[in-house]
């Protein structure tokens, strides 16, 4: 993987119609200068007349029983090894897999021995996807979802028989399960050949870079509502949940803003994996930066808080407030708070703005309010799961943990990837993982100026977020409190 | 200086190159047409050592794996001395 004299491979992968075929003629056509060799399983497609056109069986074995991660592809290892003859003739090696193809297999190949990993560098997984059709399989394919899960970059292709609001959807629904994937969009498989290979997207000497936005498409909570509270007491009413409990999050903010916004909510972010405090009926739950649990029964409920200071508040709650009918109303002699919610109609918070109604004249409403998606933490969906946080970790807990991950969670996890500060080290630790096998090492040194964090993205299906941040809470060695 | 005793990657080369080349000797590999994959497995299956070193023969047509219940550091010459006692029994 480090060598410099490695044969940089790509590997594209997409299901059959998604334009792989049009975008490696369009590779092998274009007058760049460089020896490329294919290997492809669809022999004979690729139009050009090139002699480094090779056939291959996908012969796959197991050293394993039964297990993935344990599973390489043969008739690569046999090409590979002959191309290793004649490497000083080739630049670039590309991996044509076959629409069906599950990328593990090919991509652990590249990890498996020394030898190979001396003389190839697996640059990057390169997914192509019909803008079109692919809806078709995204929700039952287990390949699609695979596919899109292990893709460096990701190219949406036929753009032209889509929409922009199609595309949009159909972006947002990939960023959901592969947050960390480059997104480029094309027509016939036009794309900047600079977009899609050498990359560098495995090579832990390369600048490893996380996606500044990923965890934002993974978040604990469901809902939050921005209010102006007094620095009064109020009272936080619910009925009717389905569940036991709930969680909720108070953060003060100093305004109104969207970046204040999105402060409050990278803070709550983390107060959602701390200790919670549990909050019975009739009692004061915590007004700011505390993981208040409020247990619910089957009755009309109040819980009481007063905000330290009048001012702006994020409100953050695991669930919708329409699920359990939440309302916040001002405590007080004059003001009808006393009134029963016997009866009451969902959705008492508006969950949209634009549908505010003053239903009972001492509801306290959102000035504003923003729905996210729902966690599918525990179901079997792709999905990405990024912890940010600048506490120094013990190298011995980080050994501990991610043996733990490989050997439990290997199956599950198809990619994980990030940067780690170590306690009393001066330098990042870089890693790369594809399901059990692991790359990872010092790099260079933290800058004078630059935060010591930790940054780290899975990417898999059944993945726990709770769990997996309990794993690296168990790593801290020092805690900070700041989380920005 | 590396400080990360980087336990899911050691540095195996030169392990690695004795133990190809005593598995081409002991099984009597001939010099093309065949590779040999040297890796570490964690095994978490129960009853599976923690690590195992395994050893992937790629024949045409087909590919033999043979497993070793230790890591490849501690893999001396008679272990592969014993597995290709099965191998040498089902090629004769």
């Amino acid at each position: 993987m480090e060598n410099k004299k490695a044969i940089p491979v790509t590997v594209l992968t997409g299901f059959l119609g998604s334009g792989k075929t049009t975008l490696l003629n369009r590779i092998l056509s274009e007058n760049h200068g460089k020896k490329i060799a294919v290997i492809e399983n669809e022999f004979g497609e690729v139009g050009v007349d090139n002699e480094l056109v090779i056939g291959a069986d996908e012969e796959i074995f197991e050293m394993n029983n039964g297990c993935i991660c344990c599973t390489v592809r043969g008739d690569l290892i046999r090409i590979l090894d002959q191309l290793m003859k004649r490497k000083d003739k080739l630049d670039y090696i590309i991996v044509e897999t076959t629409g069906m193809a599950n990328p593990a297999p090919v991509a652990q190949t590249f990890w498996v021995d020394d030898d190979i990993k001396e003389s190839y560098s697996l640059d990057a997984i390169v997914t192509i996807v019909d803008a079109k059709h692919v809806w078709q399989h995204i929700d039952d394919s287990s390949e699609c979802k695979e596919q899109i899960a292990f893709a460096d970059v990701i190219l949406l292709n036929k753009t032209d028989l889509v929409t922009e609001d199609e595309l949009n959807k159909l972006e947002k629904r990939i960023k959901s399960m592969n947050s960390q994937a480059k997104i480029h969009r094309s027509k016939d498989a036009i794309i900047d050949l600079s977009n899609i290979l050498n990359i560098n997207a495995f090579d832990l000497d390369a600048k490893v870079e996380l996606n500044p936005e990923f965890l934002i498409e993974e978040v604990p909570f469901e809902w939050c509502g921005i209010f102006d509270f007094e620095n009064k007491e109020y009272q936080l009413k619910t009925s009717e949940d389905p569940d036991p409990s709930i969680d909720i999050v108070f953060v003060a903010m100093k305004e109104n803003t969207e970046s204040e916004i999105t402060k409050a909510k990278k803070a709550a972010i983390k107060i959602f994996s701390e200790t919670y405090k549990e909050v019975k009926n009739d009692k004061f739950l915590n007004s700011n930066r505390t993981l208040n649990r409020l247990l619910i029964e089957d009755k009309e409920q109040v819980f009481y808080f007063k905000p330290n200071k009048k001012g702006c508040y994020a409100v953050f709650t695991q669930h919708g407030p329409d699920e359990f009918n939440m309302v916040f109303e001002m405590s007080g002699e004059n003001i009808n708070a006393q009134k029963p919610l016997i009866g009451i109609k969902k959705h008492i918070i508006p969950t949209s703005i634009e549908n505010l109604k003053m239903i009972n004249p001492n509801q306290v409403n959102p000035i504003k309010a923003i729905e996210y998606a729902h966690s599918h933490e525990h179901d079997n969906t792709v999905t990405s799961v990024g912890i940010e946080d600048d506490s120094a970790l013990s190298i011995q807990k980080v050994n501990e943990w991610i043996s733990y991950l490989l050997q439990n969670r290997g199956t599950d996890i198809f990619r994980m990837k990030g940067i780690m500060h170590i306690d009393g080290n001066d330098e990042r630790f870089v890693f790369q993982g594809v399901h059990m096998l692991f790359d990872g090492k010092a790099d260079r040194k933290w800058k004078p100026d630059e935060r010591r964090r930790n940054q780290i993205i899975f990417i898999g299906k059944n993945l726990n977020r709770e769990e997996l941040l309990s794993g690296f809470k168990k790593c801290i060695v020092k805690k900070q409190l700041n989380f920005a | 200086m590396n400080f990360f005793k980087n336990e899911f990657d050691p540095d195996n080369k030169e392990i690695t190159k004795k133990v190809k080349q005593w598995v081409k000797t002991y099984f009597g590999l001939p010099d093309s047409g065949c590779v040999i994959l040297v890796s570490e497995l964690k095994c978490a299956d129960e009853g599976c050592p923690d690590i195992e070193t395994v050893i992937s023969v790629l024949m045409q047509p087909e590919i033999k794996v043979y497993k070793i219940g230790k890591p490849l550091m501690y893999v001396r010459v008679h272990d592969i001395e014993e597995i290709s006692k099965q191998y040498l029994l089902y090629n004769n």
